[in-house]
């Protein structure tokens, strides 16, 4: 038995499925943040171990780090996000903000 | 050797995974999170990933870990264990696209599909000339060479995202 890509999908599809749980049940904003935040993690996992099938190239790596980049921007910025989605309804729950509901 | 360690750090992966979706103050959820981001960096290093390893440390566990705490620390109603500080609604529908989700991932692909990869181990150390794929040198000379243009992109990317976020972020009272 030796250690394959095929272990880090397992995982990375584990992690998948449960950010996906979080990010669809939970109220409050920051939760929902942690939710995608483990669904991009596993998309990270997935282009490290994919890395290995072509050891000559280091595409799966490159992307792996603008991902991160990516993740990190889009986290910063949803925050500010919440914390404006806080002061306007006066709550970090994403079924407050039911303004614009007809 | 490397197969007990990869199971070591998935379970730690898992069990905060779980803890995660189980648990309903977000304080312990992003310690959880700490934790669960930490094993993955190991896991790169296991994959023969150290950089993309110390950037994981660097940019996820430093930096995307602690402005979520601050989230919570700024938007929660309060932070102790009296009160669950987010709600859970439909878990059961929830639970079930999740499990059809694994289910589907690894239907869709099968363990044949990877049958004809070389081992993690070897595969690391087939390039005797020169570092390995996942050495910080190599990783340096791919950015400034092939990767130059994503980088550049990148950098005013992050700084576009900062700035934005910064504004966003501002009093609502300062805004003309």
């Amino acid at each position: 038995m030796t250690l394959t890509p095929y272990w880090f999908f397992v995982l990375s599809a584990f992690l998948f499925s449960t950010g996906v749980y979080l990010a669809v049940t939970r109220r409050h904003a920051v939760a929902v943040l942690l939710g995608t935040e483990l669904v991009i993690n596993a998309g990270i996992l997935n282009l490290v171990a994919f890395q290995q099938l072509y050891p000559e190239r280091m595409d799966g790596q490159m992307t792996a780090l603008f991902a991160m980049i990516a993740a990190a921007a889009g986290a910063a910025v949803a925050l500010a996000i919440i914390l404006n989605l806080y002061r306007n309804f006066r709550s970090g729950n994403t079924p407050d903000s039911e303004e614009l509901k007809g | 050797m490397l197969e007990a360690l990869f199971i070591g750090f998935a379970t730690l992966i898992g069990l905060a995974a779980a803890f995660m979706a189980r648990t309903r103050n977000l304080v312990h959820a992003g310690f959880a999170l700490f934790f669960l981001l930490f094993a993955q960096a190991a896991l790169y290093v296991l994959a023969g990933a150290e950089f993309t390893a110390i950037a994981q440390l660097v940019v996820y566990v430093g930096g995307v870990l602690l402005l979520v705490l601050y989230g919570v620390m700024l938007t929660a109603r309060s932070l102790g264990d009296a009160e669950p500080q987010t709600g859970v609604f439909q878990q059961w529908p929830a639970a079930l696209l999740a499990l059809g989700l694994f289910i589907l991932l690894l239907a869709a692909f099968p363990p044949h599909v990877f049958e004809r990869t070389a081992p993690i181990a070897q595969s690391a150390r087939s390039l005797p000339s020169i570092p390995h794929a996942g050495a910080a040198e190599a990783t340096g000379f791919e950015l400034l060479t092939g990767w130059l243009l994503p980088f550049e992109v990148a950098g005013v990317f992050l700084l576009v995202a900062l700035i934005g976020a910064a504004y966003l972020s501002r009093h609502s009272s300062e805004t003309p």
